[in-house]
């Protein structure tokens, strides 16, 4: 019978697309996992050799001498990522309030399209803007103060990175907003709260799990850029970092001395393990903020 | 008590006309349905008495709607204490993030109501209702009240601390109605409160409207024109943003005057 084959047909392929279709997502689970393996397999010498946690610790950066220390990057990493937040968090959110739930229609209009190209810029326009802009700017403002400082330094880079993140930390922020029912704010302006209230009481409410998906994502986002940072941030390993003096992070280290680094013994191996915990924190952030994710659900 | 009256009211969305010169006195005390078929500006109508209608963008409204004599659409107008007046229950209940007592309690918190002001609403709601000198105590109170007046006290009160999101859809309705009550609402707006409510859910949030509108001026839109016959006292009836007939229920059901209107009430539009 017609009907028959073409059932039998219509079933396997059926069966076929989806098999297909798990294709995709085994390749991209099947990179990461590959990614930890490789890192894993390349720092093994340094992970093994019994002062890794030296490796971790120490300041000495003397490849030349056999010390690697990553101390100095993974500080510098984090204070400039922590302070790009400060920086970008506030004034992100805000915004993205402010478009959403406050501005007229006409600035959202143009508004909206303006912060998705800013999102998009390549990060190399913004490096070549902070050396522009805020090297000087950041020179001056030390030279007010009375710190000697080129500029270039952990300041800049966080201003920089902060410039960077706004926008996409904004745009998800935004959506976030948006796709919050606006029955919400009607049951609170129909009980005579105001527009602030009804935002700050229920929708902030109700949007805090995006809001902070959108801040981790901001924060891998600083966390891994190299182009922007290694153009501003002065380079120089610093154990303590300091707003006016240099910093040097994780993905600057890779990216500077993956060239020169054949002749040196164990010098591979430091850049990968640099690279194998630049891949652990920001794995880390991300299940973390799933599991906050899964939890606030759960609340409400 | 409120009193509302509607006087040649325009409604503009995008430039489109959907409400074309409307004028209405909501009689008090009494369940006032609004009927009419899909896109007749029933809801535009309601969402106009509280100015909701606002949120949506590029609405113009012309003439006005006064309440106690006071035109809402006055620029000089408090519209939040205006808001207050109007307890409103949309299609959807909306639960606020925060546990059912907060939920009730969220109205007088925001207003910074007093234990005074607070003790008032809940005997303007139940004049045998305990009064007290302490704020926490009184809001307690009130918070009781509205439940027990929005028929959802039995139900919860084991379990006010519980997130109001976990009840049901019907038991979230009626404790959106509690939390219009307990802002001293006096009178009610409903669009379409029960479409998206089961039977047994419709038939609670029914009786609850009948039982408050000895006190209360309830307007609802409706499509259903059972519900309508139901619970209505008085009908207006609209088509294509013009209101066509209003008058007491059972002259609307039973004779009304316009052709239009007999048609619908008869089911041969809809």
């Amino acid at each position: 019978m017609l009907g028959d084959s073409s059932l039998k047909y219509r079933v396997r392929e059926d069966c076929i697309t989806g098999w297909l279709l798990k294709v995709p997502v085994l390749i991209a689970v099947g990179m990461l996992v590959l990614f930890f393996v490789v890192l894993t397999a390349k720092s093994w010498p340094l992970l093994t050799g019994g002062n890794f946690w030296q490796v971790l610790t120490s300041s000495e950066w003397l490849p030349s001498e056999g010390k690697f220390g990553l101390w100095p990057f993974i500080i510098g990493t984090i204070a400039v990522t922590f302070l790009t937040m400060v920086l970008a968090v506030p004034v992100s959110v805000l915004a993205a309030v402010f478009l959403n739930e406050f501005a007229p229609k006409k600035l959202k209009a143009i508004a909206l399209p303006v912060i998705d190209v800013l999102a998009a810029v390549p990060s190399v326009i913004y490096g070549a803007c902070g050396v522009i802009a805020f090297i000087p700017m950041v020179k001056a403002l030390g030279g007010a103060l009375g710190i000697n400082t080129t500029g270039r330094c952990l300041l800049t880079a966080a201003l920089v990175l902060a410039i960077m993140v706004i926008p996409v930390i904004l745009s998800i922020v935004r959506d976030v907003l948006a796709a919050i029912p606006q029955e919400a704010r009607e049951a609170l302006l129909a009980l005579g709260a105001t527009r602030w209230e009804a935002t700050y009481h229920v929708v902030l409410k109700l949007a805090l799990p995006g809001i902070i998906a959108a801040i981790m994502l901001g924060v891998s986002r600083a966390f891994g850029e190299t182009m922007a940072v290694m153009m501003v941030a002065g380079s120089i390993p610093e154990p303590k970092p300091s707003l006016f003096k240099a910093v040097y992070t994780l993905p600057a280290l890779i990216a500077d001395k993956y060239g020169e680094m054949l002749s040196i013994k164990m010098y591979d191996v430091a850049l990968m393990t640099a690279a194998l915990i630049l891949m652990v924190v920001i794995a880390f952030f991300n299940f973390g903020a799933h599991l906050i994710l899964i939890r606030l659900r759960r609340k409400y | 008590m409120s009193h509302l009256s509607i006087k040649d009211l325009h409604v503009y969305y995008e430039g489109v006309e959907t409400l074309k010169g409307i004028d209405l006195e909501i009689p008090d005390k009494s369940i006032v349905a609004i009927i009419g078929p899909s896109g007749c500006g029933k809801t535009t109508l309601l969402r106009s008495i509280n100015r909701l209608l606002e949120l949506s963008s590029d609405v113009k409204v012309t003439g006005s709607v006064e309440i106690d004599g006071e035109n809402i659409y006055d620029p000089k107008a408090d519209l939040i204490s205006l808001r207050k007046k109007m307890g409103f229950l949309s299609q959807r209940p909306f639960p606020l993030p925060c546990s059912i007592f907060d939920n009730v309690a969220y109205g007088p918190k925001i207003h910074r109501m007093d234990a005074d002001a607070i003790n008032a609403v809940a005997l303007s709601l139940e004049p045998a209702s305990k009064v007290s000198k302490n704020r926490k105590e009184a809001l307690a109170n009130l918070v009781e009240i509205c439940l027990v007046k929005a028929g959802l006290w039995d139900e919860v009160k084991e379990r006010l601390g519980s997130p109001a999101s976990r009840l049901s859809i019907g038991q979230q309705q009626r404790l959106s109605l509690a939390r219009a009550l307990a802002v001293g609402a006096e009178m009610i707006l409903g669009d379409e409160p029960t479409s998206a409510l089961d039977p047994i859910s419709t038939k609670q949030i029914e009786e609850q409207f009948k039982a408050l509108s000895s006190q209360y001026s309830i307007v609802m839109v409706t499509h259903i024109l059972r519900q309508a016959r139901r619970l209505a006292d008085y009908v207006v009836f609209m088509y294509l943003g013009e209101l066509i007939e209003h008058g007491p229920a059972e002259k609307i059901f039973n004779s009304p005057e316009k052709e239009m209107t007999r048609r619908y009430i008869k089911g041969d539009m809809s």
